[in-house]
């Protein structure tokens, strides 16, 4: 046994993180770890390789008791952590940054780092692409790979990978999978943390719940139900949201013509888009993220200046969710009701004449809280206060509050947990239903599947498709290409 | 209870006694009696109606000021140039003051001090347009501004602006109308400090109670949201700027007006600077902020008494004053810490939505 974990326990400020968790884990296994939004999956990452202390439990380590007290310790057992974001310094070339990881000697000399990282990529089958290249003019996906091989520049037992796959486009998930695979064959244990069921059944050979702190299921993956890991991992079926009939009448309420932005600092400009989004209609837009998402909302709300033409209907306009919620979409520090008047139009109409009084604050809040189930510790509590996903609703109530015409939701749903995303769901598609117009962003693709009538996909700052939904197998694998940047027919 | 778990507030309140306890020890290992000292403090400060006249009319520059301070961090903007707006503001003060014999007293005062808050205005919009056109950190420009301004008052004092006998480095006195009211003789207390209360209650309104204040504070808490709120943090944050520059001209144009009655090279005196501490320490809160200005005025004005009565030198005022500022950024470090495990917390333990 490589690694045996018992009854681990952590508490942040009294609320338990873990609540006595056992595991063990074996060379050349591989262990899917899954759970919503914060089940202790990071708390339980953080604890293997020591940057949070447990409260209590043990780990044993090949057989004796080990404390990891540091990322150093646990670097010194073996264990490598592939992050969520990754840890790359952008300037320095990816023979630069794998060498930095491995050790370097005195005086390094260019050849041999470079020598190094093509062995190391040979060896694992992993593409870090030039090994020149500075690292921030690499996608996200290359990026990551960059941060594999410098994690495997050491000589491994443990590798954790932390949510590698919300960045990846279809085809990089599977080259990834298919790296979990060989480096398990070749006797390294490997812990997958994912939200995504199919991802952990393909790639693993056990698979642990996580729910609430809890470890509340535990199985071999050959011949797993996903329905039931998806059960044991929410607590209760989830319904998927059901999307409302294409609209019969087609009256256009957003009419984007030749949409072109100039380039700035490290996004990408868009490139002459075109699209339309009619009354009752969900129009959604995948790829991977900076592909010109942040680009397309900010021309969309008018807050960049572009060439092309954007036409809305302006007695009610647009409103936004802005991409980043934490951000862009709310202040931390702010309370609710503040918050809820985070919008120019807003605070003019609750304050014609400057003077903005607490009541008004609170009477939004108060509002906000019984119209959108919103779980605050009451009308003046600040928004640090609340779960993501209550944040979300009060981002989602502020938009909507505006009563546009047009909603913009980018990445309404990330970092939420299956609950809260539902009811974010919900809401845009209700507000579909009753006449709005939705333009959906999101690197998700099975939320767009979901919920958009057309899809485009934003590769390069150019909009392809659109797609019709319902998306087939075939549209899906388009999609995929298109994402990736490839052509399709 | 951990200090990591205090209130915001209370960790200012926490950062000042542990200042005095430092200081205490300090005095004990040099021999006097902390005691003692203390006491000499308190009667320096507030023994009788000169003492607390004289830790009022001290706070008075260092509570306008303050205000000053604590009205651009919360715009996020970090304008450490009050020094140099407090100069510019006495130096518009004198140049308008001088002109106001013959004019209706209040008119002449208001007048004044509107001058000078003209003149602490306009010096900050330098490091505004700096920063917002050109893209020069605040920061940097506020700084160097100070030295500008200084010396340039320092230039007025010995050219344009000095006393007709040509005497002296200094400027004559301005109009007698200009002055501002003594509020309690033989102190020299002065309405400056009532300016100073009124002050702090309208930055108080205007933070939390207006709708310019919500943007402001949404600027300095977070850019891209008050961005995507189409509230213009540039915007927004030259008007902060000058705002505090205007503030801070008002300290240096109260100094001249209650007090000197005319300019000096170094009238401001570290006031500028030793506001950052008081805005800090008064958590950037326009009340906490009148406490604090208080507390060093107190501190500042005590110092001869602690000279005469407990032989302890007037430096260590300054010393505790330091040790204040310095155990706050302590507890300030420890609390966002204490604050970073919490948030941890919030995205690692289950909340259900």
């Amino acid at each position: 046994m490589l690694l045996r974990a018992q009854s681990l326990r952590k508490a942040y400020n009294g609320r338990a993180a873990l609540a006595d968790v056992s595991f063990s884990l074996e060379a050349g296994t591989s262990l899917g770890l899954i759970g919503e939004n914060g089940a202790g999956k990071s708390t339980l990452v953080g604890i293997l390789s020591g940057t949070v202390q447990p409260d209590g439990g043990t780990l044993e380590w090949e057989g004796k008791n080990v404390h990891i007290r540091k990322p150093r310790d646990a670097a010194a057992l073996g264990i490598r952590v592939v992050p969520q974001h990754d840890s790359l310094i952008g300037r320095f070339t990816v023979a630069e940054n794998v060498a930095l990881a491995s050790g370097l000697p005195a005086f390094p000399r260019r050849a041999e780092m470079r020598a190094r990282v093509c062995a190391l990529a040979a060896e694992l089958g992993l593409d870090p692409g030039d090994p020149d290249a500075p690292c921030e003019s690499l996608s996200v996906g290359t990026r990551q790979r960059v941060e594999i091989l410098k994690a495997l520049s050491r000589p491994t037992r443990c590798l954790l990978l932390d949510e590698p796959t919300a960045v990846l486009t279809p085809a990089e998930v599977s080259d990834l999978l298919a790296v979990v695979r060989r480096l398990r064959e070749s006797g390294v244990a490997v812990v997958l943390v994912d939200h995504k069921l199919h991802e952990v059944i393909e790639a693993c050979t056990r698979v642990a719940v996580l729910r609430r702190g809890r470890l509340v299921k535990e199985l071999i993956t050959e011949g797993a139900d996903p329905a039931e890991l998806s059960r044991a991992m929410v607590g209760h079926a989830v319904e998927s949201p059901k999307r409302p009939p294409a609209p019969a009448q087609r009256k256009v309420l957003l009419e984007v013509q030749q949409l072109t932005t100039a380039r700035e600092g490290a996004g990408v400009p868009l490139d002459s888009m075109t699209f339309h989004v009619c009354s009752g209609e969900i129009v959604g837009f995948c790829g991977v993220d900076g592909n010109g998402q942040q680009e397309l909302v900010e021309a969309l709300v008018g807050l960049r200046s572009f060439a092309g033409s954007v036409r809305c209907d302006r007695t009610h306009g647009v409103a936004a969710i802005p991409p980043d919620r934490r951000a862009e979409g709310l202040l931390a520090g702010f309370s609710m009701g503040e918050n809820l008047h985070l919008d120019r139009i807003l605070l003019d109409r609750a304050a014609p004449r400057g003077w903005l009084p607490p009541s008004a604050l609170r009477d939004a809040a108060a509002a906000a809280i019984s119209r959108f189930a919103i779980r605050a510790p009451g009308p003046d509590a600040a928004a640090r206060e609340l779960s993501g996903g209550n944040q979300q609703k009060i981002v989602i109530a502020r938009a909507l509050a505006r009563q546009p015409s047009v909603l913009i939701a980018a990445n309404p749903t990330r970092g939420l947990d299956v609950d809260a995303a539902a009811s974010v769901h919900r809401e845009i598609l209700q507000f579909a239903g009753n006449g709005g117009g939705v333009v959906l962003v999101s690197p998700d693709l099975d939320e767009i599947a979901a919920l958009a009538h057309r899809v485009f996909v934003l590769s390069r700052g150019k909009a392809r498709g659109p797609f019709e939904a319902p998306l087939d197998e075939r549209a899906i694998a388009a999609i995929g290409t298109a994402m990736a940047g490839g052509e399709f027919e | 209870m951990k200090i990591t778990q205090l209130q915001p507030g209370w960790t200012a309140v926490a950062a000042l006694l542990a200042a005095v306890a430092a200081g205490s020890s300090v005095l004990f290992a040099a021999g006097a009696d902390p005691g003692d000292v203390l006491a000499a403090v308190v009667r320096g400060a507030f023994g009788d109606l000169y003492a607390v006249g004289e830790t009022l009319t001290r706070a008075t520059p260092l509570l306008l000021a303050g205000l000053a301070v604590a009205l651009g961090f919360r715009a996020g903007v970090l304008n450490i140039g009050a020094e140099g707006q407090i100069m510019a503001g006495a130096a518009a003060a004198v140049a308008v003051g001088l002109h106001m014999g013959g004019v209706p007293a209040p008119i002449a005062a208001a007048a004044t001090l509107a001058a000078a808050a003209c003149g602490g205005a306009a010096a900050a919009s330098v490091a505004a347009w700096l920063r917002y056109r050109r893209s020069v950190p605040e920061v940097l420009s506020t700084i160097l501004l100070n030295f500008v301004l200084l010396n340039l008052s320092s230039w007025l004092v010995r050219g344009p602006l000095q006393e007709a006998a040509r005497a002296y480095p200094q400027s004559d006195r301005i109009a007698a109308e200009a002055m501002l009211p003594q509020l309690a003789p033989p102190t020299r207390l002065h309405a400056g400090f009532l300016l100073a209360l009124a002050a702090a209650g309208c930055c108080y309104l205007l933070l939390f109670r207006t709708a310019l204040g919500l943007r402001l504070r949404a600027v300095g808490l977070g850019v891209q949201a008050a961005r995507f709120a189409g509230f213009e943090p540039a915007k927004v944050a030259f008007f902060a700027t000058s705002m505090s520059g205007a503030l801070a001209g008002t300290a240096g144009g109260v100094e001249v007006a209650g007090l000197t009655g005319r300019l000096y090279g170094d009238l401001s005196g570290g006031i500028g600077y030793v506001a950052i501490a008081v805005a800090l320490l008064g958590r950037l809160h326009p009340l906490g902020i009148v406490a604090a200005a208080i507390v060093f005025g107190a501190l500042e004005s005590s110092a001869a008494e602690m000279q005469r009565s407990a032989g302890v030198s007037a430096a260590v005022a300054q010393v505790i004053e330091a040790t204040a500022l310095m155990g706050l950024l302590a507890a300030d470090f420890a609390a966002k810490r204490a604050s970073r495990s919490g948030a941890t917390a919030e995205s690692a333990a289950e909340e259900p939505a």
